[in-house]
């Protein structure tokens, strides 16, 4: 366990039902269908080799990075960072990992509000009658407060933001044993029934004008166009998603695994939270929106539907089918507490690297620690909820939930493989493994996951970055609230910046040589 | 769905429930708690 730490998880299960449910999320349910369907089965083929080359060694090296990491006290990738890799630069590189699950956060904990939202509506039939794809454009247009007037504020959805994020505060304050690892333990099992009653759901629909589930579920694994494969953007599309679902690179992983001891396994546990992830996004996920689509709206409809936007398929799709189906109301507000439960379980954890960095280098007590972030996050979510159609939330997406993620990838795969040293690493690896990694998956690490994080960070910067960084395309009105959002985001770096260098002159376990006890790069 | 997708679908499928199966019977028979 971390050193200094009071708390840590109390049971294995628990640890893997929080791991799992921290990858878990809306990303298997809203954003896996959404990038899935306008490709057709084809999307799986990238899906799979970026999962087996990239993905799965990635959370082998996050448990491995997280758990050395706290050996040392250091329970955020900046003291990880610093101790794998002896340079001065290290310890600011980490910052991503505190960064980008704080201001990732800042907008996911919105959007999961909107399915509490909509599971109240759907409970209490608000929408019923709305039976075309326009009609629930409207409903979700007027839920947000966007139709009109300088501010997209609606009470109802206000309402629900804050009983949202009330109740993420609430379980993140309690710290790992206490909050998350509770929730996580009755969550996970809980999202897993309501996924499998739906799923079943989808497989017993009637065929509707002749398309049936078999229809549905061959636009998820058919593949009707093989060249497609030869286009970068499904490969891309493909690894962003894969990032996203596994919740690599965004710093909650390190954080969780600080708390393991020396000689815990990382390689099974590693291996079961990926496993989850995958069972819930491909095997349920992949059974219930897109062939629920295809049966009611065909391919063509469903692939537009999924191209005009990532959340349309669950908030403007599926209500329109609920309302078409035999219990319908039932089976909807079903999926939209599938989707909050999702949510919950991966936003609970997206403070923590923040509350754990305040608490371990800027020695904040817990108070402290959450009475600062709960303020902080509640102001800096205020833009996001009145300037949403202004596309701040976009704007905090690409640069947070896309670019910085793949960057940190980048950036972490290279440290730990290549500075690190992939043999220290191997050996760090599988200290207490119950489960010893084929020696395929070592060459993997050392020279694919790596190169191939740098050319996929690469590619995606050679593709849309400099367009929206000069904002090409955008509204000369959303430009002053496109920059706020940035302004965000570095107010945040700015002060992670302060605080890993204050930290780092004022701390005395930061001014112990990282290469002095063999630690640092090879 | 053709039979040969229905068999890509389904051994996916098995691959994945069999990790799971895999990993969480090792987990759990080693006793759930951590200091175990």
């Amino acid at each position: 366990m971390r050193q200094g730490a009071t708390d840590g998880w109390a049971t294995r299960f628990g640890l893997i039902m929080a791991m799992a449910g921290n990858a878990v999320g809306l990303g298997n349910f809203l954003r896996f269908p959404g990038k899935a369907a306008p490709y057709g089965g084809a999307f799986m083929i990238p899906y799979f080799i970026v999962l087996l080359l990239i993905g799965i060694p990635l959370m082998w090296m996050e448990w491995t990075i997280g758990r050395h990491g706290g050996g040392y006290g250091h329970g955020t990738t900046p003291g990880m960072f610093h101790r794998m890799w002896g340079n001065r630069v290290s310890k600011y590189l980490g910052i991503f990992g505190v960064l980008l699950p704080a201001m990732v956060g800042v907008y996911y904990i919105y959007i999961e509000s909107w399915s509490l939202g909509y599971a109240w509506q759907t409970m209490t039939g608000a929408y019923w009658g709305k039976t075309s794809n326009e009609e629930m454009k409207g409903v979700f247009v007027s839920f947000l407060g966007m139709d009109g007037g300088p501010f997209s504020f609606s009470p109802q959805a206000y309402f629900f933001f804050l009983v949202t994020l009330g109740l993420n505060i609430l379980v993140f304050s309690r710290g790992i044993a206490g909050g998350i690892e509770i929730v996580a333990k009755y969550c996970m099992p809980v999202l897993l029934v309501l996924g499998v009653v739906l799923a079943v759901r989808v497989f017993t629909l009637p065929p509707v004008e002749g398309r049936t589930v078999s229809d549905g579920l061959a636009q998820v694994w058919r593949v009707d166009d093989w060249s497609v494969l030869l286009k970068p953007d499904i490969w891309l599309t493909a690894a962003g998603q894969i990032f996203f679902t596994l919740s690599v690179g965004l710093g909650m992983v390190h954080t969780y695994a600080s708390y393991l001891r020396e000689r815990e396994d990382v390689t099974l546990s590693g291996l079961a939270s990926a496993g989850t992830n995958e069972l819930v996004e491909v095997v349920i996920g992949g059974s219930i929106a897109i062939p629920a689509a295809v049966i009611f709206f065909g391919v063509a409809q469903t692939q537009e539907i999924a191209k005009s936007g990532t959340f349309f398929i669950g908030f403007y799709a599926l209500p329109v089918i609920f309302q078409q189906m035999p219990a319908g109301q039932f089976f909807g507000t079903l999926w939209f507490i599938l989707l909050f439960l999702a949510g919950l379980t991966s936003s609970m954890a997206m403070f923590t690297p923040l509350l754990v960095f305040l608490e371990d280098e800027l020695r904040f007590t817990r108070r402290q620690g959450v009475t600062l972030i709960s303020v902080a996050v509640f102001l800096l979510m205020q833009p996001v909820v009145l300037f949403m159609h202004h596309g701040i939330v976009d704007e905090l997406d690409y640069w947070m939930g896309e670019v910085g993620l793949v960057l940190f990838v980048a950036i972490e795969s290279v440290v730990f493989s290549w500075v690190f040293g992939m043999d220290k690493g191997w050996r760090e690896m599988h200290l207490g493994a119950e489960l010893r990694l084929p020696r395929f998956f070592y060459y993997i690490m050392k020279y694919v996951t790596p190169t191939a994080s740098v050319v996929i960070f690469l590619w995606w910067c050679s593709g849309s970055l400099w367009d929206k960084l000069l904002m090409k395309g955008a509204l000369p009105g959303d430009r002053p609230y496109l920059w706020l959002a940035r302004g965000m985001i570095l107010a945040v770096a700015a002060f992670l910046v302060w605080g890993i260098h204050h930290a780092w002159k004022t701390h005395p376990k930061f001014f112990e040589e990282a290469g002095k006890d063999g630690e640092g790069g090879e | 769905m053709t039979p040969f997708t229905w068999c890509y679908m389904l051994s996916v499928w098995a691959v994945i429930i069999a990790v799971n199966a895999y990993c969480f019977y090792r987990i759990l028979t080693r006793g759930g708690r951590r200091d175990d």
